[in-house]
Parts: C-alpha cells; structure tokens; sequence
C-alpha cells in the first residue's frame, strides 16, 4: 500500500507543478513505483514540465467517468523506470471531478505504487477540495513573499480541518544574498510565521527555468543546486535523515574576498 | 426514620429549628405555629436559628417572623454543623466565563463568541477573533481582534506580544503607530478617554524590578 501526498500551495506560480515533477523523478530515480496527478484541470501543466504532452491519450476525467479504465490513462515515462502520470483533462473544468471520485481513485492507485503525488490546483474552490480529498500527506509549498506565507498559512489550516495534519514545508526560489542582505524573508522568519516543520528549501536557480522548458526534471542534472535540494528532499521523503544543504555559494574565504572586493 | 417537617434542637448557643424542605413550604410554616401554639410561651425569650437546604431568603424571614411573635430572638450566629457543610458547598466562585480555544487561529479562520475568550496558540495574519467580553492571547497577535463586539467598553485585549495586530475595542480601533513593539511582558489594551491605550502587565504582576 502506497501513500498518497498532495503537494499545495494556495497560491499561484511558487512552484507546486516544478516540485510534483522532480519529486515524482527523483522517487522514481530511487527504484519506487510513483504515479503522477495533474488535479489542476482546464489548466493541465504537468505533463509539459514532464515532456510528455504529446503522448496524451486519455485523462483523468476519462477515468473517473468511465470512459477507459485506469491503466489505459496512465502515461509511463520512458526516462525514468516506475514513473507514471495520470493527466488533467484540458477542455473540461474543476467541476468534472467530485471529491468522491478522486478518493475512489487514490485508493486504486495506492494499490499499485509507492508513491502518489497529487499536484493541486491554486486556490482554494473545489479544486483543491479534490486534490486532497484522496491524500494521508500534505506538502505545501510556499515561496518568501508575504502573500505566499500568507495564503500557506490558509492553506495549512483548510488542510488541518480537513484531519491533513502535519503538513511539511518547501521554501522554493529562495535567493540567499537577498536574504543576507534583508531583502527578502528568511528561512526563520517564514517557519516562525507558518510554525510547521521544514521539509527542505531549493534556492532560485536558472537550471529550473531551463529544464522545465525542455521537459526534463531539474532532479536528474547532477551539477544544479536546485536539483540537489530536490534529491535531498527526496530522501527526506523516503525517511533518511538528511542535513539542510549550505545554500551561500562557496566557503567561507572565497565569500570574505568577494566581499573585499565588493561583489556581492 | 421520617423526618418531622420542623423539630427544635437545644444547643449550648440557642435553639436550632431544623425544616425538611422537602416538603410544601405552607405545611412548614403551619407546623411551625402549631409547634409555637402549643409550647405556651416555653421558648419566650430564647435566642434560635433557622436551618433548612433550598429555602430562599424570604421564606427564611417569614419563619423568622413567626417565632418573633412568640418572642423568640433571631440570631444567625448559632451553628448547626451538619447543615453548615451544604452552605459551604453553594459557595460561587468569583469571576466569568470564558471559552478556551487551544490552538493557533490560521489565515481565514475565525471565532466568535457572546462573552470572553481565552486562546492559547497564536493568532495569525487574516485571521480573527470577534467576543464581546475581553480576549486573552497565550501566544502572539498577528491578526484581527475585536473585544466588547457589542459596545462593552470595559473590555480588554491581552497578549504575550502584540505585531501588527489589527485591534479595536467597543467599535474603536488602536491606531497601527501606538501599538508597542515589543515588551519583555504581556501587554493589556484598554479604551480610556475615548482612545486605546497600551499598558504593560508589569506593574500589576509581582515580577522582581530589573
């Protein structure tokens, strides 16, 4: 029996659909049988970040309505051994799927992966009322701006009333020299506000950027640091005890002489 | 062993005149002069009490009144202990209510409540907290807090710390520049010439100066 997390955020654009991917990339990397969600329908993202747009078939709302059996709208990544997606549907909306059907669905999928990552929605309607209507887990995922602490926040206590307790915490697109210098929210600040554990933090990283435009999880390049926050979240995941990586670049006499020259 | 509706006791003190309340409160007072009618003036002079469970005031004076008739003195200091234990019992508590919230008050969450409330977690940005008693805070105030909802101006806001809360009390909002920072002690809003003030709970507490 697998268990099944949602990955959340309220709101938009922080990072929910690059996190499902590379979490989902990194598990599978791991030898795990992982299926993929996309529970954002009418505004289906997934399979582009996964490269796998064009191998669409058949999508959730087939499923859930009868129209194919579930194995038929599973799309296997050939890149990664275990890794499947169960796609949005494009051209209907949230209402399409009930809460029931997404419950009902969860628990067929647990029956044959380790892993089931679902990539909510923004927002809080009905959307995200299916996404985590199946789930035992929560990750909620949130990036150093006031308005996104904020809406985690909300989206920590609709998950708590929901009896999704404990959810873990990603700081995404965090930029270190920022927060040095007090430009932006710290790590410290955002648990002290969101007061939940921390499940790992990946720094702003242009790697991102140009992995998800060519449809390959940022986890599987070995050089990034965002793909090494994303395999040591994996871990985490998995149970291991893994420390916080160092996000300053470089050690410490590399930063002092910057510093004397006035580069950062 | 039946009890009898009133039966005279002899104390070192007075006399104690014991009633079952159980029974109709006309069939004691009834008794009562009948028991008085036939002493023939036995008990002139003599200093007693009344004892009776879940007899009211009033009904205590009218009996008191009657055995003055038979010049009997009322005097309340003589003690029957058995009876005396229930007194102690009746005893209420000072103070009021509250409703105890245990947790932290997240973004969109809300409580209501008709009277005071106690919360021990913190309140969060956007979230809030509407009674119409006073409000204390085991935690630190982020969000919005409106004590005395319905117009009670004695009531108060207290919290372990205050940051950027939002507060109003009796429909009067604390302007955003006079709420303090911070204060090594929990701080207690309260309306006073029309305005919020702020004070911290030092003075009242029995903290060493330092």
């Amino acid at each position: 029996m697998g268990e099944v997390i949602v990955v959340t955020s309220g709101k938009g654009g922080v990072g929910k659909t690059t996190t499902t991917a590379n979490l989902g990339a990194g598990l599978a990397a791991h030898g795990h049988r992982v299926a993929l969600v996309d529970a954002d329908i009418g505004l289906r993202n997934l399979d582009v970040v996964l490269g796998l747009e064009n191998r669409i078939v058949y999508d959730i709302t087939d499923v859930t309505g009868g129209h194919c059996r579930l194995r038929q709208a599973l799309i296997k990544d050939k890149r990664f051994e275990g890794l499947f997606l169960l796609p949005a549907a494009q051209t209907k909306d949230k209402t399409a799927v009930s809460p029931d059907q997404m419950k009902a669905l969860c628990e067929e999928l647990r029956q044959e992966f380790d892993y089931v990552i679902i990539d909510c929605p923004a927002g809080i309607e009905q959307g995200f009322r299916n996404a985590i209507a199946g789930a035992d887990k929560a990750i909620v995922v949130t990036t150093p701006e006031v308005a996104a602490v904020r809406d985690a926040d909300r989206i920590i206590g609709l998950l708590e009333a929901s009896e999704l307790r404990d959810p873990k915490l990603i700081i995404n697109r965090i930029r270190p020299r920022m927060v040095r210098h007090g430009d932006m929210m710290s790590i410290e600040d955002i648990i002290d506000i969101l007061a939940i554990d921390l499940l790992g933090v990946v720094p702003e990283d242009e790697a991102v950027v140009i992995s998800t435009n060519r449809g390959e999880p940022v986890v599987q390049d070995e050089r990034s640091r965002s793909g090494q926050a994303y395999r040591n979240i994996v871990r985490r995941i998995k149970g291991e005890q893994v420390p916080m990586m160092k996000l300053e670049e470089g050690g410490l006499m590399s930063r002092f002489l910057r510093r004397m020259m006035g580069l950062s | 062993m039946p009890r009898e509706l009133v039966s005279i006791k002899g104390t070192r003190e007075g006399l104690v005149i014991l009633l079952d309340s159980t029974r109709e409160f006309e069939d004691i007072k009834l008794h009562l002069k009948r028991k008085m009618e036939s002493s023939r003036g036995f008990f002139r002079g003599a200093r007693f009490a009344v004892y009776g469970q879940a007899i009211t005031g009033r009904q205590r004076s009218e009996l008191e009144n009657i055995c003055r008739q038979y010049g009997l003195i009322p005097s309340p200091e003589i003690s029957w202990p058995l009876e005396k234990k229930v007194e102690q019992i009746k005893t209420v508590l000072p103070g009021e209510p509250a409703r105890l919230v245990q947790g932290t008050l997240r973004s969109g969450q809300e409580i209501r409540h008709q009277g005071n409330v106690v919360i021990i977690g913190n309140i969060h940005p956007g979230a809030r907290v509407v009674a119409t008693g006073s409000v204390i805070i085991m935690g630190c105030c982020r969000g919005t807090v409106q004590a005395g909802a319905e117009g009670n101006t004695a009531a108060t806001i207290t919290a372990l710390k205050l940051q950027a809360a939002c507060l109003s009390i009796a429909g009067i909002t604390a302007s955003p520049a006079a709420i303090p920072r911070s204060s090594l002690f929990p701080i207690t809003a309260r309306l006073k010439g029309g305005r919020i003030i702020f004070d911290s709970y030092r003075h009242k507490a029995i903290y060493p100066a330092f």
